[in-house]
């Protein structure tokens, strides 16, 4: 009881200090529990909204272009051998179509008519509805995502390919429409595609097919075996003299996606965290380490009273305890705080019915081992130190304490420019350089933890930046458009997208899938190649390495792909691509290819030949692709309306839309950063303040010394500014360059299974630097400020006579 | 106002009493120091009245507790009274501002503390240097180097505190005192750490300035070492009990034993 009674005494009279480090473990172990939860967060929200909305196990879907009679697939799918096994069926006719938004900012976009039944008791991927009501016959729900992307109203009437105008009763999503990939070639394309819900007999009727299903859903009885259903729902279609194919809830994108990303994401998010706590931990431990110090001569005194050794470590201990158990109970608080944060920001871009966030105990219980460890712990170093020494060593006062480093005294010859008020601030730093490092350190921490989260940031944005240049160059406004089909070079759909009103010049190309084969491994990468007229396009890939296509056996490549796949300029590799042997049919073939360049574009998917590289694909002469350039007084939307409707034209989209798409996507992904980087600034600022305030105290008899020889407060306080700036340099050099040495690797380790298809750099912009400067040096250097009325306050007397 | 002394009070921040030694007179009237400590008053300064003139060696002795520090300070401008006036150098310090105070402290007195309190990050001759360039004077360097040859500290220049003995740190801090160039100079227990021998070289460089024409007041529980001083004022439970030359006479040095 007494030592609990003496350090709560210690606790009161150093309340700030102690509750200023618990807050600098709280930050830490809260944004460990915050970003650590996600993952569990996804999971759960995922599970609960596919579950809710009833997603289909299985999928039966009749081959494109084709359709069947109502209940003819219901009838099938009652026909197979596990039929028990089915709980509930759906039939539905979805079929692609356009859609025209209306209004002053009217968009043309592909469309999917999803012709379901609302209202069932029995529902099979059923819609949310977000926004609105349930459509009553001869009304839609529009997808949400891209009303929201398109800022589209949550009500309102479109238009689709046939004319017909229809009304939207409110906005909403299935679940196997929760993510939506686009067609091959486009990139976050949720804005790119509208899709609309509407009873069945109201689809049949706009697509002018009454009575007709193309398309089969199914959810099973928990204990079918779903592969075995599956493949009597195939027997039975083929029986049945159906074309069709029978995929799994997990073939769906959007179930493929979201579970997916989830603990690829992780990852990057528990780097972060432990980057965030780690700093936070150093730095507590500093700090304790600091304030345990101070009691080394009462131990001394205890020792020299004969105190067993294990009870004088008990009052210091507490200490550490006291930090320990502040900072958990505070590092719950702010663990909910920034785990909402994060919460919220989940349900602002995963467009999921129900969303799971509750508190995980168990990340945060793993953060709080950390935070209750490290102070006790950072308490047990000095008083272990404390306790070696002979009690007559720890008791000692005056000029026989005072102990340097061996630099110090190395230093004494060095003469230093400048009054002794100037030289003071280094000789002190010098004096005890570990004090001084471990200080910086732990400022350092702090810096680095807010460099990683700003430069990841940069990073992004700088390839952002290069990704959107690439894209805009030549003109901003052009339009890609993306045929549905081969078609010859002189076919009448390019012809007429060339005719079109609004289209000033066209650029016809191809655009393929292919697979380029890694030199020193089995390894392959996907890529989409461009086949470019290099000569004559108005838009060719920037060459950031080599400057030449020679010819139809040569490649560019995104560094990104080159480096992934072990190739250089002048390398030579192999691409699996399609060769097309008749109208119908295409094989497989290998080629090799000379690594003729490294285009500029950060994304590692796009590559580009030459035009004349056509006829190695059998397609000499045709074109599936189509550059549209608006004429001057034309906007990309006009080149859209004017072309659309022809047919043979699968999707268009304006190329400033990918890179708003790319910059929205990254900015939902970035939004985490966001977060975690001003957790990071109050950590930074916090410790920078409690490191500087440790340090005038402990420097307070000599502050009282000079204000005795009559020396301004102002006098003392430049010298003490002056030595934390000295701090802060340092701090901020360490920081900075741990915090890019951790970009750098994360980019390097963590990106790559993340953002595989993304080449990102390692940039700090000035900005961040900026940033670090400010709280390493200005924030450290200024911190003595609000210590001002403290060296005004001192009792200069009592100060000057103090035993050290 | 005696010829030589400047006019006193708030907003007299320009002191410069190292302009001759008319301004190192110290006068105290009436002070009294009281001090709350938790519920009870106490008094350490009880009315004191007390002239000391320039180039004087002046002892104030005392049991513990009487008052010896706490008069030094009023002197030293390091604390202000409670009632009653202090003036030094011409500068009446008890009502003058913070600014003023600390104005007095760079260019009127310069202390030396029992426990040194050099810088530890300065090397000696840094220490020395501090007190000259606080203090504002030109060449600060020269003026260390020669503070610290006059108290024998030639050699020891580039020496950090810790590499220096007990005694040698406080001759240090007595060289820091008088590289100021100020004419009064505080000295609380200056012997108090150390051991007989390095406590008679420190006295006889005090007396040293004494008789240089500073005026040096030193703060002591030993009475030994009061008599080597021309005055002595003794204090009890902060009034001044007795004022005059040591009892038995001034005794030299050499005959100091305790």
């Amino acid at each position: 009881m007494f030592w609990l009674r003496w350090s709560w005494r210690d606790l009161r009279s150093r309340w700030v200090a102690v509750v200023a480090i618990a807050l600098v473990l709280a930050i830490g172990t809260g944004v460990y529990a915050g970003l650590g939860s996600t993952a569990t967060w996804r999971r759960q929200s995922n599970d609960a909204s596919f579950s809710a909305l009833s997603m289909h196990d299985l999928r039966v879907s009749l081959s494109p272009g084709t359709f069947t009679e109502q209940d003819t697939l219901l009838d099938a799918a009652a026909a197979i051998a596990s039929a028990d096994s089915i709980d509930a069926v759906a039939e539905r006719l979805v079929t692609d179509n356009q859609v025209d938004t209306g209004g002053a900012d009217s968009v043309l976009v592909p469309a999917r008519l999803v012709g379901m039944t609302f209202g069932s008791e029995r529902p099979v991927d059923e819609v949310w509805i977000r926004d609105g009501t349930e459509p009553a016959q001869e009304e839609a729900v529009l997808e949400a995502k891209f009303a929201d992307d398109r800022g589209l109203p949550g009500t309102g009437v479109v238009t689709v390919a046939s004319g017909r105008s229809i009304t939207y009763s409110g906005l909403g999503v299935a679940p196997e429409d929760f993510f939506y990939e686009g067609p091959e070639g486009s990139i976050f394309a949720e804005g790119e595609l509208a899709i609309l819900y509407v009873p069945l007999a109201t689809a049949q009727d706009l697509v002018d097919r009454p009575g007709t299903v193309n398309d089969l859903v199914l959810t099973l009885e928990p204990d079918a075996d779903r592969d075995v259903v599956q493949a009597q729902l195939a027997s039975q279609m083929a029986d049945a003299g159906l074309s069709a194919t029978v995929s799994t809830r997990e073939d769906a994108d959007a179930v493929r996606v979201l579970y997916e990303d989830i603990d690829n994401d992780q990852r990057f998010w528990n780097a972060l965290s432990a980057l965030v706590l780690g700093a936070a931990a150093l730095a507590a431990f500093n700090l304790v380490t600091r304030i345990v110090e101070a009691q080394r001569r009462e131990l001394g005194i205890g020792m020299a009273l004969g105190v067993p050794r294990r009870q004088l470590a008990i009052r210091p201990l507490l200490v550490g305890l006291q930090v320990a158990v502040i900072g958990t109970i505070a590092g719950l608080g702010i663990g909910v705080l920034v785990g909402n944060a994060f919460a919220d920001l989940l349900e602002s871009f995963l467009p999921l019915p129900i969303h799971r966030t509750p508190f995980q105990f168990g990340v945060f219980a793993q953060a709080a081992a950390l935070g209750l460890v490290v102070p006790v712990a950072a308490s047990a170093v000095p008083v272990w130190r404390a306790l070696r020494v002979e009690p007559i060593e720890a008791i000692r006062t005056g000029h026989l304490t005072a102990k340097t480093s061996r630099l110090t005294d190395w230093t004494g010859r060095v003469t230093l420019p400048g009054s002794t008020m100037n030289q003071m601030p280094l000789r002190n730093v010098m004096r005890n350089l570990r004090r001084a490092f471990l200080t910086a350190v732990g400022v350092g921490a702090a810096i680095t933890a807010l460099v990683g989260v700003l430069g990841m940031l940069d990073s992004f944005q700088r390839t952002l930046d290069q990704a959107a240049d690439e894209f805009n160059k030549s003109d901003p406004d052009r339009v890609v458009v993306q045929l549905d089909t081969f078609h010859p070079a002189d076919s009448s759909i390019v012809t007429a997208i060339g005719d079109a009103p609004s289209v000033a010049h066209i650029d016809a190309g191809l655009r393929l899938p292919v697979t380029a084969l890694a030199v020193d491994s089995d390894d392959d990468l996907d890529l989409l190649v461009e086949l470019i007229d290099f000569d004559r396009a108005a838009w060719t890939p920037t060459f950031a390495q080599g400057d030449e296509v020679a010819g139809e056996n040569t490649i560019v490549l995104a560094r990104k792909a080159a480096d992934d796949l072990g190739l250089q300029v002048g390398d030579v590799v192999a691409v699996r691509h399609p060769v097309r042997v008749d109208a119908e049919r295409f094989v497989l073939s290998e080629t090799d290819h000379l690594v003729s360049g490294i285009h500029a574009n950060p994304i590692r998917t796009f590559a580009f030949l030459d035009v004349a590289a056509a006829d190695r694909f059998g397609l000499e002469g045709a074109v599936n692709v189509v550059q549209a350039y608006p004429a001057s007084d034309a906007s990309a939307a006009d080149v859209q309306r004017s072309i659309f409707g022809l047919d043979g034209v699968a999707s268009s989209q304006p190329i400033a839309r990918v890179t708003q798409a790319i910059d929205q996507a990254l900015d939902r992904f970035l939004s985490f950063f966001v977060v975690t980087a001003a957790a990071v600034l109050a950590l930074a600022l916090l410790i920078s303040f409690n490191a500087t305030r440790i340090t005038v105290e402990e420097r307070q008899r000599e502050h009282a010394t000079m204000q005795a020889f009559g020396l301004p407060v102002r006098t003392v306080l430049a010298v003490v500014v002056k030595e934390s700036v000295l701090v802060g340099v340092a701090a901020t050099a360490i920081g900075v360059g741990a915090g890019a040495i951790f970009v750098q690797w994360m980019l390097a380790s963590l990106a790559t299974t993340t953002l595989p298809d993304v080449g990102i750099g390692l940039y700090v912009a000035p900005s961040t630097i900026a940033i670090a400067v400010i709280v390493g040096i200005v924030a450290v250097a200024t911190a003595p400020l609000f210590l001002i009325g403290r060296l005004r306050r001192m009792n200069l007397p009592d100060t000057l006579r103090v035993m050290e | 106002m005696p010829e030589g002394e400047q006019a006193a009070g708030p907003g007299a921040a320009s002191v410069d009493a190292r302009v001759g030694h008319a301004g190192t007179r110290i006068d105290l009237d009436a002070v009294t120091k009281q001090y709350q400590v938790g519920a009870v008053e106490v008094t350490a300064l009880d009315g004191i009245n007390l002239h000391v003139d320039e180039a004087a060696f002046v002892a104030i002795v005392g049991p513990s507790g009487c008052g010896k520090t706490t008069l030094l300070n009023m002197i030293g401008a390091l604390d202000v009274p409670t009632s009653g006036t202090v003036r030094v150098a011409g500068v009446e310090s008890s009502g003058a501002s913070r600014r003023d105070r600390a104005a007095l402290r760079r260019h009127a007195v310069s202390f030396i503390f029992q426990t040194f309190n050099l810088f530890p990050g300065l090397t000696a001759l840094e220490n020395v240097r501090f007190g000259a360039d606080a203090a504002q004077r030109a060449d600060s360097s020269a003026l260390a180097e020669a503070a610290l040859a006059q108290v024998g500290l030639a050699e020891r220049l580039h020496h950090f505190p810790h590499q220096l003995s007990g005694g040698e740190q406080q001759r240090v801090a007595i060289a820091r005192a008088l590289a100021t160039g100020n004419p009064i100079l505080l000295a609380d227990e200056p012997t108090g750490e150390l051991d007989f021998r390095t406590g008679i070289q420190i006295l006889r460089v005090l007396e040293e300035q004494a008789r240089s024409g500073m005026t040096v007041l030193v703060v002591t529980h030993n009475r030994e070492i009061a008599r080597v001083a021309d005055r002595v004022i003794e204090l009890s439970s902060g009034r001044i009990v007795s004022d005059g030359a040591p009892v038995g006479g001034k005794a030299e040095i050499d005959d100091l034993q305790w």
